[in-house]
């Protein structure tokens, strides 16, 4: 047999198996494509200047908010105001949130430090692909848009789901559905009509002495020690920012927060001063938290995942024992 | 179909002598089905030459996908490691097995079956959380009917201290969770439509 021959008849065997995974291939590229997707919106998000109004469903209940957000270099801000009932608002100035909440009279946890905490999706797309799988799901329209449906689907029983719909041109999130884990939504928010816009003016975002500042980015010179740690979590989160914020009554809070790329907990932790705590189990919506109270302190776990989730988080919470 | 075959595979890659190619081309073009070969045969190599590669129609890929994600958990099994090191003769075998195994764990991945509970530790000290390996459940299922209403809802408003004590934290998470990426627009709608009630 000629050395050709046997080249070429690899050659075809070759080919003929490439041809028999094909299909496989064909998945590999939708992942592929999912992921590009994810990561071109979760920039848009970010780089863009919009103006839209959202829906918000859960619990039986809907809200109708308006949505103002401008890019300007690196100035980042965004408005949101209820156009349901009394007036209420957010504005987020790129570490600085401002809330206008006519019934809150306190704010206990005013000085939390969000700066560079940002998720990282895409940057964090393989550990965004370690529990949840990724899938192309067709396309659909939504508020006059075209748009390209993205599902991702949880791994295991310790976050939600989202299926997201993703404006074709721009790659807008035009709607979010939270899954829970018989698929069905939990909570939706939609745009029902948004609108590139580059030049919207100050005075859009003007506030006034009733807004409220809820985050003033601070660093630690001397950052208080910490007494508690986290011994084990759910496969695929991690432990993004722990310090100790500091409430109105000067009383240490010692925050961990923790997430997966797309989902998020927040642990606080404080004496117990013999008030009121939360034991136990209680969500709303999609939010779920569990408190406990051990050592002496008040543990509380919150967070837009499942039950078991908060709770074994919270479990896991122990006390460090410092050398001295 | 093998003589075809052949030929269709020497058009591919360059190698049939000039005085054929005419040929062959008129007999491509007049033939429907070796135009279906020819077709399969170049997606076929590109596989080969990367495995990565991006391969044309979508909704084929879905229709593989949603095959894929019902096989039975028993193609789950496979967690062979893939060969690391190979002579460089042995270059495109290992491009056919790595063609072979990584879809295989895909389908893994996708049956959503785990081949066993791991506790894998990235401590650097005890004083690092551990991760747990959770066991994995079925994907959702595609969404239906928006029916809010169906969502059961403990009540999140036990005392007022309390209940104003998880606002707090609440709207305190939401700063952190997701500056800067999508999700900024998920929690700021929770507080404003939460502080309705």
């Amino acid at each position: 047999m000629r050395a050709s021959s046997v080249m070429n008849s690899s050659k075809k065997w070759c080919y003929l198996w490439a041809l028999c995974l094909l299909p496989l291939g064909f998945a590999h590229a939708g992942d592929e494509r999912a992921q590009v997707l994810l990561g071109k919106m979760c920039s848009a998000m970010v780089d863009s200047s919009y103006r839209g109004t959202l829906v918000y469903l859960r619990d039986n209940k809907l809200d109708s908010i308006s949505i103002i957000k401008r890019k300007k270099g690196s100035d980042n801000i965004e408005k949101m105001q209820t156009l349901t009932g009394k007036p209420r608002a957010v504005i987020r100035h790129n570490d600085v949130v401002m809330c206008l909440l006519p019934e809150r009279q306190t704010l206990n946890l005013p000085a939390g430090n969000p700066r560079s905490l940002a998720i990282g999706v895409p940057q964090d797309m393989a550990k965004i692909t370690a529990v949840y799988h990724l899938k192309l799901e067709g396309k659909s329209r939504i508020a006059g848009r075209d748009s390209r449906v993205l599902l991702l689907a949880p791994k295991d029983q310790y976050r939600y789901g989202y299926r997201l719909w993703i404006d074709n041109k721009r790659h807008l999130l035009l709607k979010n559905d939270l899954l829970g884990a018989d698929g069905k939504p939990l909570e939706q928010l939609m745009f029902t009509d948004v609108t590139i816009d580059n030049n919207l003016p100050d005075s859009l975002f003007a506030e006034d002495e009733n807004w409220q500042p809820l985050a003033k980015p601070k660093d630690h010179p001397n950052p208080p020690p910490l007494h508690w740690r986290l011994q084990q979590m759910p496969a695929g989160f991690a432990l993004i920012n722990h310090d100790v914020q500091q409430n109105a009554e000067h009383q240490g809070v010692e925050h961990l927060f923790l997430s997966d790329g797309m989902s998020a907990v927040s642990v606080y932790i404080k004496p117990d001063n013999k008030g009121e705590s939360l034991q136990g189990h209680v969500n709303m919506g999609a939010i779920n938290a569990f408190g406990a109270v051990r050592a002496g302190h008040k543990i509380v776990a919150v967070g837009a995942v499942p039950k078991a989730t908060v709770e074994l988080i919270n479990q896991n919470i122990v006390p460090i024992h410092h050398a001295n | 179909m093998t003589e075809k075959y052949q030929l269709i595979c020497d058009l591919i890659d360059d190698e049939l002598p000039e005085d054929a190619r005419p040929q062959a081309i008129k007999a491509l073009l007049a033939d429907k089905n070796l135009q279906q070969l020819w077709a399969a045969a170049y997606i076929g190599k590109e596989l080969l030459n990367n495995p990565r590669a991006h391969v044309p129609s979508a909704s084929f890929a879905a229709k593989v996908s949603s095959a894929i994600a019902k096989e039975p958990p028993i193609l789950a099994r496979v967690s062979t490691p893939v060969a690391v090191a190979a002579p460089p003769n042995k270059t495109r075998k290992n491009n056919v097995i790595q063609l072979i195994l990584k879809p295989v764990a895909g389908v893994a991945v996708a049956a959503g079956v785990a081949a066993g509970v791991v506790v894998v530790s990235d401590n650097i000290g005890s004083s690092q959380p551990q991760v747990i390996a959770s066991s994995p459940v079925a994907a959702p299922a595609r969404a239906g009917v928006v029916n809010p209403a169906a969502i059961k809802t403990v009540d999140w408003q036990g005392s007022p201290a309390v209940s104003q004590e998880l606002n707090n934290m609440l709207i305190n998470h939401a700063q952190f969770a997701n500056t800067g990426s999508y999700q900024s627009l998920v929690p700021y709608a929770r507080i404003v439509s939460h502080e309705q009630q």
